[in-house]
């Protein structure tokens, strides 16, 4: 056994650098630099088969780096045995030892560490107190519910003070009040431990918003954007960002730039103006808008796009209006909860020219011209 | 609203259960009433199956006067099949969990080789066998006799351990990795008692086999101070001066079939769980 990192190192506490993973010849994660700070809850979210799970994996050392160097803590861990990270995970499916109780559940670690009995049971009550599973602590994994095995197999990180704390999708398996229950939980479990860094995968984008200090995107194996989860929402990188952050979608409309810096041209020549640097006429573009940016066109300012209702759901404290427009194409427009326009209804949709999002013919949004 | 069971069906199974129950009760019934009838009546033809003219133990006290005595040739079969179950019991749980957990070259190709080895008959290697034991002076050495018997056991043993790893979700062995275990503490400390149905069938097997295993003992002992139980029975049959001693033969069935009895009843309940570990993910 090695000594743990100190934790008075400089620099971030975990680097990845030029971090390669391909299965045979199939490259699954190409090339990834990332810096993650002590302290810091960082979320990889992304679409099933982006390669975050297995990015996670490579750092928790279950997996082999095919290229590139991790280091955790200072120390170069590239090729070192897992067991030798000073790290904790949790799992997706929990992985409890089912033939031990949850008290050698959350001791096991610890007793591989020869930590002496009494340490090792203070810090079992500490983490299962934490967790308010006390009363639990004799029972079998099996004797226990969804929610409560996962609170077991966090305990078990906690149990272990590690450094850095692995989540491999921790809320898959739990229904949608518990998952919710949980992810407070962990938020909270995140703020009473200020030094410890977390890693999150996750490919739900509300767990990303709600728990992450930075989300890094993930696609086909590629960072996509990292930033707060307000940047990724408020200025998305390109098409691919601006289409996984955010729910329902943001509304992507083909167009083309127009003669004036800013000005777009729709598909039925209608002229749209924005704030974004568009270059030169003539040129491919994608215009963004999202749902909750627009608002019905009341008459004081023009309209920016209107069409027919095709669909209206009506979610209580707001509305969705699903809108065919003359332009061609359908978008949703999230309208408040007392708007509840007919289906075949003509309407008039308008956004400030502040919230259109502007993403060019590679792709990447274009960055607000100078006024 | 649970049905009230029908008493006629109820019944019918029962009365199906305890027939079966009885047909193969019977022989094991038999073997040991036949060992308690004296000499003269044990040489009649075998009905009524109880004795009739009187119970004795006169056989038990015969079959320990052949060979070099009872206790000598229960010790060698008791040596041969420990030491065949823990050298399977070994060999198969580090066989099997490699198998099943670990990449390396040819790996498919090996399993299936192995695997294969179930279908050659053994009586038709005996020859090379036989060559292959006196070449390493292990011919007529209970040693010897161990070897062939692991081998025989092992593709079996192996086949059903890497089943009952397959069915360890890998995430328990590898949040073991992560909480500080090495690869040896995972296998001992994680998988071992996750594996143990496995293990306890792999186990009762070898014991089985190696117990009742009769054609290598003969070919392989020639000293006959060497024999298992088995081969001490046909030597019992044999008989001295060319009669058949039939009493000490059943006596000498019911005593090798104790050990058997008493492993099946406390182990049976592992038993049926290793053997259908890994059918149903």
């Amino acid at each position: 056994m090695t000594a743990p990192p100190t934790p008075q190192m400089p620099g971030p506490m975990i680097d990845l650098r030029a971090v390669r993973k391909s299965f045979g010849a199939l490259d699954v994660v190409h090339g990834i630099d990332l810096a993650i700070n002590k302290g810091e809850f960082v979320v990889f979210v992304g679409p099933s088969g982006c390669g975050k799970s297995t990015l996670l994996r490579m750092i928790a050392g279950l997996e082999d780096v095919s290229d590139g160097e991790i280091w955790i803590g200072g120390r170069d861990v590239t090729d070192l045995d897992p067991s030798r990270r000073g790290i904790a995970m949790v799992f997706q499916s929990y992985a409890l030892y089912p033939h031990m109780s949850v008290k050698d559940n959350l001791g096991f670690g610890l007793k591989l560490a020869r930590t002496p009995a009494d340490e090792r049971d203070t810090r079992i009550n500490r983490a299962a107190r934490m967790l308010q599973i006390d009363g639990l602590l004799d029972r079998l994994p099996r004797a226990l519910s969804g929610g409560q095995r996962q609170r077991v197999a966090i305990g078990r990180a906690i149990t272990r003070d590690p450094l850095l704390f692995l989540f491999d999708e921790p809320l898959s398996n739990l229904d949608a009040a518990l998952r919710v229950a949980t992810r407070v939980e962990i938020a909270r479990l995140h703020e009473s431990l200020p030094d410890t860094t977390m890693i999150y995968v996750t490919h739900d984008q509300t767990e990303a918003m709600t728990l992450a200090d930075r989300i890094v995107v993930l696609r086909s194996g590629r960072i996509e954007q990292i930033g707060a989860p307000m940047d990724l929402y408020e200025r998305p990188a390109n098409l691919f960002v601006a289409g996984f952050i955010g729910s329902p979608a943001m509304n992507i409309l083909p167009a083309r730039t127009g003669p004036e810096q800013g000005s777009l041209v729709l598909a039925d020549g209608t002229t749209v103006i924005t704030d974004a640097a568009t270059g030169g006429p003539g040129q491919d573009a994608s215009l963004g808008i999202r749902p909750e940016d627009f608002h019905v066109a009341d008459g004081t300012v023009p309209p920016l796009l209107s069409g027919r209702v095709e669909l209206v759901e009506r979610l209580g404290e707001v509305t969705l209006v699903h809108v065919g427009l003359d332009v061609g194409g359908t978008v949703i427009a999230k309208l408040p909860g007392t708007v509840a326009p007919g289906r075949g209804e003509r309407l008039a949709l308008a956004a400030r020219p502040g919230k259109l999002h502007v993403f060019g013919s590679d792709q990447r949004a274009l960055p607000p011209a100078r006024r | 609203m649970a049905r009230r069971p029908n008493p006629v069906a109820a019944s019918s199974y029962h009365l199906a259960g305890i027939t079966l129950s009885l047909a193969f009760l019977a022989p094991l019934a038999w073997a040991f009433l036949s060992s308690l009838k004296p000499a003269a009546e044990a040489r009649q033809p075998p009905l009524p199956p109880w004795p009739t003219t009187g119970v004795t133990v006169e056989n038990y006290i015969t079959l320990d006067g052949y060979g070099a005595g009872f206790w000598s040739h229960a010790s060698n079969s008791l040596i041969v099949t420990l030491s065949t179950v823990v050298l399977t019991v070994i060999i198969s749980v580090l066989a099997g969990y490699g198998f099943s957990r670990f990449r390396f070259p040819f790996k498919g190709v090996f399993f299936i080789m192995i695997l294969s080895t179930i279908m050659i008959p053994f009586q038709s290697i005996l020859t090379p066998l036989f060559l292959i034991l006196s070449k390493a002076g292990l011919q007529n050495s209970l040693a010897g006799l161990v070897m062939i018997y692991v081998t025989l056991q092992l593709p079996f043993s192996i086949f059903m351990m890497r089943n009952a790893f397959d069915a360890v979700p890998i995430e328990i062995e590898e949040a073991a990795r992560v909480d500080g275990a090495s690869v040896l503490t995972v296998l001992i400390r994680v998988m071992m008692p996750l594996v143990a149905p496995g293990i306890i069938t792999v186990a009762i097997f070898a014991f089985l086999a190696a117990w009742n295993e009769f054609l290598a003992a003969l070919i392989f002992l020639t000293d006959q101070d060497k024999y298992t139980l088995p081969v001490l029975i046909v030597a019992v049959r044999s008989g001295r001066y060319g009669s058949i001693d039939w009493g000490s033969v059943q006596a000498g069935v019911t005593v090798m079939m104790i050990p058997c009895v008493i492993l099946f009843l406390l182990l049976q309940r592992y038993y049926v769980r290793g053997l259908t570990a890994g059918a149903v993910k």
